[in-house]
């Protein structure tokens, strides 16, 4: 691929201070996302997904966080270099979010015309008045109708998934090169997911915007990314395209994630679940972190974390498997991935 | 909303009407007579005295006269003041105590909200452990003890402030002060519970991730949000300020409704006692009633609830 | 890639127990322990604590550490200044028997003995009245907030217990009694009753036990509709289970929370109402009163308010210090 880098993690690192020690959340991911691609950050809770994008968006509270090392590059410059007035310059202009619980992320005392003419007065210093159209043409786009009438009433007038198209908007209210949606769909009714996937898609049609989805439902990501990476336990343990990840899986844990996604078309009517908890990262393992529940472990995954071993195309796994020295294994049969999704 | 309002004031008028009665009840069972000079005084004086107070009629009679005449503005005649009415009295010291009252509730509410909202800011380093040392403070140590502290060194020590009196407005600094002691520790506190709530909300986040800068953050999205619960202690706070105004009164001798009151305690003046407890009594029942209704008004969110 | 500790034989199946995963590693504390670990390491209501127990046993011993009585009148003896007989030659200590004109009382009246807290305008020993007086306030203030816990947890428990209609009836009699500023009642009732000891218990009980009656209530309310309740009961726990395990774990917090804060407002209303003339009558002393007498002679005795002044402070800090203790021993996550 030669399309343009926009976003580059190099071997980011973050801990917090809790009363129980440290607990190293994010422990050296490196991530690649390219101008107009959709990038899904796949893992179970606690993967340490959520910290990674909050690292980019620069709102580790600090403390009890610490980004530790590494970089993030956002168009070749590095964002852990900003100053905090610098990092508030490109947030919500350059990189914004959209939050998981849209019950909790509107101001519920202000009107929500305000809450998104508020990045556009700062960002681009336009008047109230260009900011209020602005912000009705927003509105528009994200699919509520009688903006003009509905930019000024209150968070509590509007339902979870027009909330959700609120903080759309606000995000999107500067036309972001960078969207990062933290489990945009994951509190909201099923019927209501898909008519936010379409919106996202929509957008990045219209718009170009590189996205971030960090997310647990695999069902979002078939629907909306073009490359997925997989984190476990801090670190990401594999990455590529869509296809690959979806139809060459290499990663034992990537195997248990797409056989515990529910199947429609299944013989069997009984769900696969992936046994044990995730490691916790106040001590974190030495070797491969999935290791104490994966089936296939060796001996050498418990005192060493696999380096990543390159596959057809972009697809990179850290696996103690692709090793020549080790016994071959073939994904389950369960994995099979019906393609309608 | 309108039946939420209507549903106060009718809470309003019962309470207020249980008030007045209790008041009157416990007025017709204090023992002792009235009068100045009782003991001095023949019988026939007395029935004579009664007579023009109207204390020889039945009680029932009494009371529904009290009534009638309190909705006409007449809380009865002093016993103490040979026939100034009590309202009169009332309105002479009323304004002296209002006036205070408001200036502790001002620098009160004003310390009180910076503390608070320091506090919640700089949560857990030497700021917020020192507003909490000054709210515990101020919470702990009652108002009079505060008062005569102050009044013993800056006025009777270093004669810096007037001892007592209610003259110039230096007269205002010592009791002013000493009477806010417990709104600056009760709203410090409370400010400070909400600034660490809202700070900690998801909504701070989505403000921070719009790239505004942390003071748009904290002075647009958190001390407003924070403001508003604040609103519910505002009842509370006034009972606190008429217990302090009564001691404090006292102490720097100012002519308020307070010291009113507690000399019409020692002398047994019952119709100046009534006034007085319905005038509080009134005010505090207004003030709850306002509080609540303000809350809906300021909060959109029980603004449009109970409107729907 | 060349780890020379890698071999081929670190390629053989590793045998995994997935449940070492699962130990949960820190050791489980029953909820009472843990508030109590909780407690001990917060240095305030600690530090509250021990100074509680300390003026307690005071008010218990002190007024017997000497010879005079509480009510010891001897005007040849009045309004002296403060003198402990080991402190009295540290000049800058206030216990060296001299008063704020530099004239040694002692010497000048002749007066034989020493009065560590001075003594009044009668020539009473204040170190006698002033741990009576705390005493008394004590014992008010406790004796108060238990007849409120009595009252308040019964009254609460019912309404919440039944429901419906009595529910809604005796809500209705706590809002209107809510709606009266309790100084009105309180003053009212002790005009009433005459000043004393139990009146003032009586007057502060008439309104203080509905804040008590409202959180017990809410608490039980709460608990009845509670997923982990429902959840337990599904699961075949007893009626006596759900009260052992989950309603008295659970009301007992807010129930003590409240009482610690009930105890320094009771403490603080019986010496305000001793200061305008309500409280306790001579020869009988609170710190209230003693504060009252102390203060009609602080310009030319003020030793004789300072002292029961520091003690009712430090008594009010101590027990509200407690009770913010408590509050976040019992609420781990109330405390940010």
């Amino acid at each position: 691929m030669t399309v343009e880098k926009i976003l580059e993690l190099k071997n980011l690192q973050v801990s917090f201070e809790t009363f129980g020690g440290e607990v190293q959340a994010v422990r050296g991911v490196d991530l690649t996302l390219h101008k107009g691609e959709t990038l899904a950050i796949v893992g179970e809770s606690g993967s340490g997904k959520s910290v990674t994008s909050k690292a980019i968006m620069g709102l580790i509270e600090s403390p009890p966080g610490r980004i530790k090392n590494g970089e993030i590059l956002f168009e070749g410059n590095n964002l852990l270099k900003y100053s905090k007035h610098q990092i508030q310059k490109v947030r919500g202009k350059d990189i914004s979010m959209i939050f998981q619980d849209p019950m909790t992320a509107l101001n519920p005392t202000m009107k929500i015309g305000s809450q998104i003419m508020e990045g556009l007065i700062k960002h681009q210093e336009i008047s109230k008045h260009d900011a209020r159209k602005r912000a009705i043409e927003l509105l528009a786009l994200v699919g509520i109708p009688n903006p003009d009438k509905r930019v000024d009433e209150f968070p509590h007038q509007f339902s979870g998934g027009m909330r959700q198209r609120v903080v759309i908007a606000i995000a999107l209210a500067c036309n972001p090169k960078i969207l990062i949606a933290d489990e945009p769909t994951t509190a909201l009714d099923v019927t209501i997911q898909a008519q936010i996937l379409d919106l996202m898609r929509d957008i990045q049609e219209k718009m170009g915007t590189s996205i971030i989805l960090i997310t647990h439902d695999l069902g979002v990501v078939a629907n909306l990314a073009q490359r997925v990476a997989v984190m476990y336990g801090g670190k990401i343990i594999e990455t590529g395209t869509l296809d690959e990840i979806f139809y060459k899986p290499k990663h034992p844990y990537t195997w248990g994630l797409l056989s515990s996604m529910p199947k429609l078309h299944a013989k069997t009517d009984k769900l696969l679940a992936i046994p044990g908890t995730p490691p916790d990262l106040r001590k974190p393992p030495k070797g491969c972190p999935f290791a104490p529940r994966c089936p296939y472990a060796m001996d050498v995954c418990i005192d060493h974390m696999p380096q990543y071993t390159a596959s057809s195309g972009s697809q990179k796994t850290a696996c103690w498997l692709l090793d020549e020295r080790a016994p071959k294994v073939d994904p389950p049969s369960t994995i099979g991935v019906g393609g309608e999704a | 909303m309108i039946r939420y309002t209507f549903e106060r004031l009718c809470y309003m008028v019962v309470t207020f009407f249980v008030i007045v009665t209790l008041t009157f009840l416990s007025m017709q069972l204090l023992p002792g007579t009235p009068y100045r000079n009782a003991a001095k005084m023949t019988k026939e004086q007395i029935a004579v005295l009664n007579e023009t107070y109207g204390l020889n009629q039945p009680v029932p009679i009494q009371f529904v006269k009290y009534i009638t005449n309190m909705f006409h503005g007449n809380l009865g005649y002093s016993f103490q003041y040979d026939g100034r009415s009590v309202t009169q009295i009332l309105s002479e010291k009323f304004p002296i105590s209002i006036e205070l009252g408001i200036e502790a509730i001002i620098i009160g509410v004003v310390i009180g909200l910076l503390l608070g909202i320091i506090a919640g800011i700089k949560r857990n380093t030497i700021w917020d452990y020192t507003s909490m040392i000054i709210a515990v403070l101020g919470i702990s140590i009652p108002s009079f003890i505060f008062a005569a502290l102050l009044q013993y060194w800056f006025a009777v020590k270093y004669q810096i402030f007037p001892v007592a009196y209610w003259d110039g407005p230096i007269n205002r600094i010592l009791p002013a002060f000493s009477l806010s002691t417990i709104v600056i520790a009760t709203v410090g506190r409370f400010m400070r519970t909400e600034m660490v709530e809202v700070l900690q909300s998801d909504y701070i986040t989505t403000a921070e991730a719009k790239g505004l800068t942390t003071m748009q953050v904290i002075f647009k999205h958190s001390i407003r949000n924070a403001l508003i619960p604040v609103i519910t202690i505002l009842g509370p706070l006034f009972v606190n300020i008429i217990t302090g105004s009564l001691v404090i009164e006292k102490i720097f001798a100012i002519p308020g409704i307070g010291e009113q009151f507690v000399t019409s305690i020692y002398t047994n003046d019952y119709p100046m006692i009534m006034g007085t407890t319905i005038i509080y009594s009134s005010m505090f029942i207004f003030i709850v009633f306002i509080v609540d209704v303000l809350y809906g008004v300021i909060d959109p969110r029980i603004r449009l609830a109970g409107g729907k | 890639m060349a780890n020379p500790n890698i071999t081929e034989t670190s390629f053989r199946p590793a045998h995994m127990d997935p449940a070492a995963n699962e130990k949960i590693s820190r050791p489980s504390l029953s909820f009472g322990k843990d508030v109590m670990r909780r407690l001990i390491n917060n240095k305030g209501a600690l530090i509250g604590a021990i100074i509680i127990a300390l003026l307690i046993l005071m008010a218990i011993i002190g007024p017997h550490m000497n010879k005079y009585g509480i009510d010891d009148q001897d005007l040849t003896r009045a309004n002296m200044p403060p003198k402990i007989g080991v402190l009295s030659n540290i000049h800058w200590l206030p216990f060296d028997g001299v008063d704020k004109n530099g004239i040694d009382q002692y010497k000048a009246k002749n007066v034989k003995g020493n009065f560590w807290m001075g003594t009044d305008n009668f020539g009473r020993d204040q170190w006698t009245r002033i741990w009576s007086g705390t005493r008394i306030s004590l014992f008010i203030a406790l004796v108060a907030a238990l007849i409120d816990l009595i009252i308040g947890v019964s009254y609460g428990g019912i309404s919440a217990y039944y429901g419906g209609r009595v529910d809604n009836i005796m809500q209705r009699i706590i809002e209107v009694i809510m709606g009266i500023p309790n100084l009105v009642v309180i003053i009212l009732a002790i005009i009433v009753l005459k000043p004393g000891i139990a009146s003032i218990i009586i007057a502060m009980v008439l309104t203080g036990w509905t804040s008590m009656a409202r959180i017990v209530r809410g608490q039980v309310l709460k608990l009845k509709n509670a997923e982990y309740v429902l959840a337990s009961r599904t699961l075949g726990a007893s009626n006596s289970r759900l009260i052992t395990k989950h309603l008295i774990p659970n009301t007992m917090g807010q129930i003590i929370i409240t009482t610690m804060f009930t105890i320094p407002n009771a403490i603080f209303f019986e010496a305000f109402l001793s200061f305008i003339g309500l409280g306790i009558k001579a020869p009988n002393a609170s710190l209230g009163s003693l504060i009252n007498d102390g203060f009609a002679a602080m310009q030319s005795f003020p030793f004789q308010v300072l002292y029961p002044s520091i003690i009712i402070c430090i008594l009010l800090i101590s027990f509200n210090m407690l009770g913010d203790g408590f509050r976040d021993a019992f609420d781990p996550k109330q405390r940010r």
